[in-house]
């Protein structure tokens, strides 16, 4: 069993460059009762100051889950990927990409770039709050997680 | 070849002639062996002796009164001048001319007793006889020899003149021919020239051609570009729409409200609409280049995926009816009332695996759409070999489709019923696209009960991957 930073609850960081998914990303969270800390930014750039705590990040966090986009300005999600897997730091953080593309070859590099897992968001709300409900459970009550430094 | 009578007779002439002149260039003493009267009397030369100051002809031998004519004593009182039709000043003349010309001999013309004149070599010499000085004077007639010499001259001027004219006819054939060489080498430089002009123009139109081709290739990389870009700009705010349109929806408030929450649901649909044609649209595009998006058409459930149950391969000969099970199982709780029937064997088909699925769920979503309102929806698929190619068969008794739109719903965007029923009007756009690809063909006919038969004419399993092109 996982201890989380917080009440035990889970970090997730959600890397989205997009307000209005990030705020579906949040009401999904809160809509299926999935008790987690939800932090947002915008961008890959972004993201890696957050796990090193630099900047107005310097009191974050560490994440026990990344929810990933992939579509992002200066650092998109599939370089974030790779950059991320190259940092011993935070290489065992597992990646969940979580995107609108169907691009089958989006997934497959998605995997063989080391996500733990590839979610298309669904247009319908009550879908997307089905799979975050299922993603909050299988990374909460079903898998167990490293301990955070 | 035989030799004219007038050589002979010269040729005999001459040799008496040579005679004559031996014996009076030899001197008295062969002359007392041979009698000068003798070879007067006896020859046939023709001989005169003259005066030479009045040409009285002083005695006439034989041969002379038989060449003249005249009897020998006519001849004895008559005078040179009197058969020389030559003047003395023409006499004189010939006098001269021999001497310049180097011979000892006169030529004159003499007039027979006939009144024919011949032409006559005088050959004289003065002797003494009785104590006198006389011109002994040999004739000899030419005319046949100048006649001859006509003759041969004519002959030889006809010869020349043949020569010439071979000669001419040989230097106008090699003009000719010169022409007709110069001609050849000039059409052969016109040919040449031509042909180098021709081997430009086709490498200009092989650059042009190529350079057109690359202008393509990047339009069509740049289609597939926006084909991508589509995906991604254009379906985020769609999706983002139906998503907040949704949580609106939920608000009890606005549920309450009649008006709110029908414009809600307008678009929630509209952007559903939106969402699906985007997509519809996308894929269409991606079919040029070879990439077949999972996901199917809009509206149309994803065909299951290769890897979900067992392996099947993307080329080679696929079990077309089990292609069809699969599909059709994907779709059980829309074709749970839906009597299906396969007709077995379905020979295999040259499409890729993922290609069929979808062409398969595009026809059965068609079928399910415009069932008949009356009566349950029947599917009955066969096969069969017609020409070396498969012949398959999609016949429904759904509502079918009139004979005039029958070539039209093959259109883009091409609807025959209104936005009531969910649909882009893309499903057999994409299904013709798709079989043109492997130079298939498709078209409609009557179903079962005025429903509608969908007829594939597709190749024979060949290893052609719509999917894998480009």
């Amino acid at each position: 069993m996982r201890a989380g930073n917080v009440d035990n609850r889970l970090q997730v960081l959600l890397v989205e460059d997009e307000p209005a998914d990030a705020n579906l990303v949040r009401l999904a969270f809160e809509e299926g009762h999935v008790l987690v800390d939800l932090h947002h930014v915008g961008d890959g750039v972004d993201a890696f100051e957050f796990l090193r705590r630099e900047g107005r990040h310097e009191d974050a966090p560490a994440p026990d889950l990344i929810l990933l986009d992939l579509n992002m300005p200066r650092m998109d999600g599939r370089e974030f990927l790779r950059k991320i897997k190259l940092e011993d730091a935070f290489k065992a953080i597992p990646v969940v990409v979580m995107t609108t593309s169907e691009a089958e070859t989006d997934m497959v590099a998605s995997y063989c770039g080391g996500a733990a897992g590839f979610i298309v968001k669904p247009m319908d709300v009550a879908d997307f709050i089905n799979k975050v409900k299922g993603l909050g459970n299988y990374w909460i009550a079903v898998v167990r997680l490293p301990e955070n430094n | 070849m035989k030799r004219p009578a007038c050589f002979r007779r010269s040729h005999w002439s001459a040799v008496g002639w040579l005679l004559c002149l031996w014996i009076l260039s030899v001197g008295p003493a062969v002359a007392e062996r041979i009698s000068f009267e003798r070879v007067f009397e006896e020859h046939d030369v023709v001989m005169l002796l003259i005066e030479p100051e009045s040409g009285r002809i002083v005695d006439a031998n034989p041969a002379a009164a038989k060449f003249y004519g005249h009897a020998r004593d006519a001849l004895q009182s008559m005078t040179i001048q009197q058969i020389n039709t030559f003047t003395p000043e023409q006499v004189a003349a010939e006098r001269r001319l021999a001497e310049t010309e180097g011979r000892n001999y006169f030529i004159f013309r003499h007039r027979l007793a006939d009144g024919e004149v011949r032409t006559v070599e005088v050959h004289s010499r003065l002797y003494p006889v009785d104590g006198r000085g006389l011109l002994l004077s040999m004739i000899k007639d030419i005319t046949p020899g100048r006649h001859a010499a006509s003759d041969l001259w004519h002959y030889q001027q006809r010869l020349e003149e043949m020569v010439d004219a071979q000669v001419r006819e040989i230097e106008q054939s090699r003009r000719s021919q010169a022409r007709i060489m110069i001609g050849a080498m000039i059409a052969q430089a016109i040919v040449i020239g031509l042909l180098v002009v021709t081997i430009q123009r086709r490498r200009r139109l092989e650059r042009e051609r190529e350079e057109l081709l690359d202008t393509l290739r990047a339009r069509n990389q740049e289609l597939q570009r926006l084909g991508e870009v589509m995906a991604h700009h254009f379906q985020e705010p769609v999706r983002r729409l139906v998503s907040y349109a949704q949580r609106l929806q939920r608000h009890a408030d606005l549920a309450a409200n009649d008006d709110a929450r029908q414009s809600l649901g307008f678009i929630d649909e509209q952007a559903r609409r939106l969402s699906a044609l985007t997509g519809d649209v996308q894929r269409y595009l991606a079919l040029d280049h070879g990439i077949l998006r999972s996901g199917g058409v809009s509206g149309v459930p994803a065909a299951p995926s290769p890897g979900s149950g067992s392996q099947e391969p993307e080329s080679g000969t696929i079990d077309v009816a089990r292609c069809l099970r699969k599909v059709i199982d994907g779709r059980r709780n829309d074709l749970a009332e839906v009597q299906v029937s396969i007709v077995e064997p379905l020979p295999a088909i040259g499409l890729p695996e993922k290609s069929l699925r979808q062409l398969f769920a595009i026809v059965v979503d068609n079928a399910l759409r415009y069932r008949h309102d009356e009566r349950p929806l029947s599917i009955r698929v066969t096969g069969e070999l017609v020409a070396g190619r498969v012949r398959l068969r999609f016949v429904d008794n759904g509502r079918g489709i009139e004979p005039e739109y029958r070539d039209k719903v093959f259109g883009l965007f091409t609807r025959l019923v209104g936005n009531d029923v969910p649909g882009t009007g893309m499903g057999l756009a994409l299904v013709r696209k798709m079989v043109a690809l492997v130079q298939g063909r498709v078209w409609i006919e009557d179903g079962i009960d005025g429903g509608t038969a969908v007829v594939f004419d597709l190749p024979k399993h060949s290893v052609t991957d719509v999917a894998k092109r480009g």
